[in-house]
């Protein structure tokens, strides 16, 4: 039956049921956290979080279980936990987080009272926080919104149940009468239109007081504060480590995930990003690494920018661009980097090591959550990285020398001329270097040039390359370039290398990423695993390194075209759904996780400049109607303008009217339909209740108008007083003074 | 078109006038009084079970002689036969024909004593009379005053020697009362009073009867708001539904109660009724129409329990703001 609002009795059953209901939804979001931590739990949260829901819709199926599977799972439980700290063997954060994890489900399927209805609060938000932490996911966001208002209503709901202490908690009743439909029905007696208005009203208002005070508060990191922050790392992927072997980097051309999201600050996407992140010097037979030298360059530091000096360009601010990435966590400990830039700024102070000669930064470990960083200063553009003055020096004399090598272990920047010790390689080599210089003394420049044609000419793109067998070398780079087949950008780059090798140009590869998406919607760079790639720096003695691609273009799954190599990896533009969807997460890094102290002031600054233009802005339209006012006054009065005048005035008036009828029309349908209180009744109830409590100064005054009041609210309304000199007169009732003593 | 106006103020005054009357002879009972003329306006009957010695005929007759009505007494015995109550028709010599012999039920106000004393056939000869307002005798119908009010009493504990009242009769009365004992300081003024018979103390009429049915008349325009309707019903539906009892109210039960809230609110002094009114009347109207599924010890015990589960059906629901 319907009711005309009235206040419906809160039963301790239903209140039993929300906090079923809220307890299991608590379980629920903070579980979903769960399964971005890569902790290897995902089968027993999804198998958990069934669970769960099938205990929320079917709560009577819970009571079925006997107890002593309940009494069983506690020793169970513990068992497990042990174990699993045993055997993750210091490592600490993984095993916590499957414990809390572990716990949850378990608070969550079984009988609760009060006690365990706050331990099932605080285990939640104990997952919500250490996986928002640790992977600063938009999830993160979205949980907290729907975990908060979800936990403040279970707290009230275990608030209110205190006042049923003669109702057996857990009594054997409450189960058998658990029904989601009387509750269902409850909960629509008791929701009424204004209260869901206002309820969503307070909600926005306080989303909004939120977002104020995470505006204008001054900037922390909470991430960096908590110990567990620091605790997760990854490996990284294979193919972006310091050793690469062949089919490393074409692993991950299969990966469509995201590795890197840069803020380029415009809304033109750049036209040849290589993303370099690793320099490797070192042939090993089987592919290439980092030479144990060239490691050694690497110096640590704890900072939160660092400036690249020395024969780095854009030393000045105002040149060059600043990008801002968003580098995934797990897939490397090294940086990608762009181009030159004049520094590097972080949003937090962190372990780094920069290397001079590679050009290339890493951090300590690779990081398992989002890093984010600025370069400011940068030139995407540029092909040359500048070489030291001592490796400059070093790689001329060497040259001098005729390429030679003096030493067993040469080190580096010697190592960019290490050459195959394989007989067989070497003459071939030396064949093909032949047939590139056709006799001719070319520079560095021209040779590469030329080696690439010779590299590219008949060949394609493969990326599934069989390289048959030969009985004059081992060398899989010069059987690949006999064989004369198609290959990936390791094999291309590799020979290339080899080539200049041995022609008497120093050559090191580097691996990154090349190209990328362009999201549509929020204008950034979107780098997936996909760009991988692998590329040469050569020695221009008059330049120093030169970018060299061999790797001929080739069609990559999901690109709308095909990539030119010669004009570098071209932006394809993405205006998918997938897009749209990581367009989201960016705006949560942008808006909210990487909002820094830099953005915050740039928004004031915005703010007070879009304030100062309004004022003036509204002082003129002011200013111009006052003027039109005064303009149509001093012309005189005329019948016509008079006329104008009066049809001006009747058509608003019969706007106003008819728009009052319109709603005066709605309103009595509105209060017409069965079972609807009067809205003067429901305001007189209203004006009851406040004067249930009221202590008025005048008794005899506060008894009249309640029982005009009355008459109002129960009365026949044939009979009904004046409402509005009623309402007036409870409104201007006035309380009894207090007394002093 | 306006409906008509119930003069609800000189309704109020005139049965306060009434009220005062009363409970200047029966001392500390004003919530007694107050039910006792809420089944006066309603038209209504009134079983009164309590102990004896503690009011109930001086106060059946101070209100007769308030409201400037006849008043009747009977002592209802095991022998007391239908006849003794109603009247018999008995020959007339000179007039060669049966003339009908009233019996003290034609009256205004009936104190029916201890009725359950007497036989089931004398018990429904007076129920059909309070039900119907008049009775047949060798096919002739004979009013009985107007107004008609019985108060019917009962001794809760004493059940010697008695013919409880079936459900379906104790249906007929609107509302149950009890008396209760005084508290100390009216009983000592009762004492200071001396003892007197009920008849002897003097009380002067301060309505007449006219001036009764006109105010009986207006209850049935006391104006319900539909949710006091709903919740009226509300409560009437939740005795149907509740494990204590063995059966809920009937139909005419919940007329009983609109009407006995309508009166109330009338007493009141208001042309409508108000969920509070209703409230009020559930545990006199509905107590005595409902009967428990466990075993009490007596009809009081039981009459308690009955209560104490009304109000919390009560509490449980919520009243219409």
């Amino acid at each position: 039956m319907s009711t005309a609002n009235p206040q419906a009795k809160l039963e301790y059953r239903f209140l039993q049921q929300l906090k079923w209901l809220l307890g299991g939804l608590m379980a629920l979001i903070s579980l979903v956290g769960v399964f971005s931590l890569g902790i290897g739990a995902g089968p027993v949260v999804a198998l958990g979080m069934v669970c769960i829901s099938i205990g929320l819709v079917w709560p009577r199926l819970v009571r079925r279980i006997p107890s002593w599977v309940w009494k069983a799972a506690t020793p169970i439980l513990i068992i497990l936990i042990v174990t699993d700290f045993v055997l993750a063997a210091g490592d600490i954060l993984s095993p916590l987080v499957r414990m809390i994890m572990l716990l949850t489900i378990l608070r969550a399927l079984q009988e609760r009272r009060r006690r365990e209805d706050l331990q099932l609060l605080l285990l939640s938000l104990f997952l919500v926080i250490v996986t928002g932490v640790l992977t600063m996911e938009l999830t993160f966001a979205l949980q907290l919104l729907l975990y908060t208002p979800v936990a403040l209503f279970q707290l009230f709901t275990i608030n209110l149940s205190e006042n049923y202490v003669d109702e057996q908690e857990g009594d054997p009743e409450h189960w058998q009468l658990f029904r989601w439909r009387p509750l269902g029905g409850f909960l629509r007696q008791i929701l009424h239109p204004r209260m869901l208005g206002l309820s969503t009203l307070l909600f926005f208002g306080l989303a909004g007081m939120a977002s104020l005070i995470f505006i204008s508060l001054p900037r922390f990191d909470f991430g960096q504060q908590l110990p567990f922050a620091r605790l997760s790392t990854s490996s990284g992927a294979p193919g972006l480590s310091e050793e690469v072997t062949y089919g490393d980097v074409v692993d991950l051309l299969d990966d469509d995930t995201m590795a890197l999201r840069v803020d380029v600050g415009s809304d033109i996407p750049p036209s040849s990003p290589y993303w370099r992140m690793l320099v490797l010097d070192e042939f090993t037979g089987e592919g290439f690494r980092a030479s144990r030298s060239l490691q050694s360059t690497f110096r640590y530091d704890e900072l939160t920018r660092f400036s690249a000096e020395g024969s780095y360009r854009n030393r000045d601010r105002g040149e060059g661009q600043t990008w801002t990435f968003y580098f995934e966590g797990g897939i490397s400990r090294y940086l990608p980097i762009p181009g030159s830039f004049h520094e590097l700024r972080l949003q937090n102070e962190m372990t780094l090591a920069y290397s001079y000669p590679g050009r290339t930064l890493r951090t300590q470990e690779t990081q398992n959550n989002v890093l984010f960083y600025r370069l400011e200063g940068l030139d995407p553009t540029a092909r040359v990285i500048p070489a030291m003055r001592r490796e400059s020096e070093w790689l001329q004399q060497l040259l001098k020398n005729g390429g030679e090598l003096q030493t067993e272990d040469p080190g580096y920047p010697a190592t960019t001329l290490e050459l195959p010790a394989d007989a067989g390689a070497r003459a071939a080599l030396q064949r093909w270097v032949a047939e590139i210089e056709q006799g001719q003394a070319l520079g560095p420049n021209t040779f590469i040039s030329r080696a690439t044609a010779f590299l590219q000419r008949d060949r394609g793109y493969s990326m599934q390359v069989q390289i048959p067998d030969a009985d004059w070398t081992e060398n899989r780079i010069c059987r690949w370039v006999q064989a004369g087949m198609a290959g990936h950008c390791e094999l291309y780059a590799g020979a290339l290398i080899l080539l200049a090798r041995e022609a008497g140009i120093p050559a090191r590869m580097v691996t990154g990423f090349a190209g990328g998406d362009w999201n549509a919607y929020e204008q950034y760079m979107m780098v997936r695993n996909r760009h991988a790639h692998a590329w040469v720096e050569f020695f221009d003695p008059e330049a120093g390194w030169v970018r060299a691609d061999p790797t001929p273009a080739r069609v990559l799954p999901g690109d709308n075209q095909q990539q030119s190599e010669q004009n570098g990896r071209e932006s394809v533009i993405d205006d998918t759904l997938n897009a749209y969807l990581d367009s989201l997460r960016v705006l949560w890094y942008r808006r909210v996780v990487s909002f820094d102290r830099s953005q915050q002031q740039e928004m004031l600054k915005e703010l007070r400049e879009s304030m100062g233009q309004w004022g003036p802005h509204l002082r003129e339209r002011l200013n111009a109607w006052m003027q039109s006012v005064r303009g149509w006054w001093s012309e005189g009065l005329s019948w016509g303008k008079l006329g104008r005048l009066a049809a001006k005035l009747a058509i608003t008036l019969v706007i106003w009217l008819g728009l009052r009828l319109l709603w005066q029309a709605w309103r009595r349908r509105q209060n017409n339909k069965p079972g609807r209180l009067h809205p003067d009744r429901r305001r007189a109830g209203v004006w009851l209740r406040r004067l249930e409590a009221f202590n008025a100064a005048d008794p005899d005054e506060r008894g009249r108008v309640k029982a005009q009041l009355l008459l109002i609210r129960y009365g026949d309304m044939e009979q009904w007083p004046e409402r509005k000199t009623v309402f007036r007169q409870a409104r201007r009732l006035k309380p009894a003074k207090r007394s002093t003593v | 078109m306006k409906a008509n106006v119930i003069p609800a103020p000189r309704v109020k005054a005139a049965l306060d006038r009434v009220r005062a009357n009363i409970t200047q002879v029966i001392k500390g009972k004003e919530e007694v009084v107050e039910r006792v003329l809420v089944g006066l306006l309603a038209g209504g009957h009134l079983l009164m079970e309590d102990l004896p010695g503690l009011g109930k005929t001086t106060l059946a007759y101070s209100l007769a002689r308030s409201i400037d009505c006849d008043f009747a007494r009977v002592q209802f015995t095991s022998d007391l036969l239908p006849s003794d109550v109603i009247g018999v028709s008995v020959y007339d010599e000179r007039q060669r024909e049966f003339v009908f012999k009233r019996g003290p039920l034609f009256t205004n106000i009936l104190l029916a004593d201890e009725i359950n004393r007497t036989t089931p056939k004398t018990q429904s000869a007076l129920l059909e009379a309070m039900d119907r307002g008049k009775v047949s005798v060798d096919g002739q119908t004979h009013e009985v005053g107007e107004p008609f009010m019985v108060f019917a009493t009962q001794n809760p504990v004493d059940y010697e020697g008695t013919f409880p009242l079936p459900e379906s009769q104790m249906d007929r009365f609107l509302l149950r009362l009890e008396m209760g004992y005084p508290d100390f300081q009216d009983e000592m003024t009762i004492l200071q009073r001396g003892f007197q018979h009920y008849d002897a103390i003097p009380t002067e009429p301060v309505l007449t009867r006219e001036e009764v049915l006109e105010l009986q008349g207006y209850v049935g325009q006391v104006y319900c708001e539909p949710t006091v309707l709903e919740y009226m019903l509300r409560i009437v539906t939740a005795t149907r539904t509740e494990a204590e009892f063995r059966a809920g109210v009937s139909t005419r039960g919940s007329i009983a109660l609109k009407t006995a809230a309508q009166a109330c609110a009338l007493l009141r002094g208001r042309g409508f009724i108000t969920p509070q009114d209703v409230a009020d009347m559930v545990p006199p109207v509905l107590a005595h129409r409902l009967t428990l599924r466990r075993p009490a010890t007596d009809s009081l015990e039981a009459h308690r329990l009955v209560e104490a589960s009304l109000y919390q059906i009560l509490d449980r629901l919520p009243q219409p703001v």
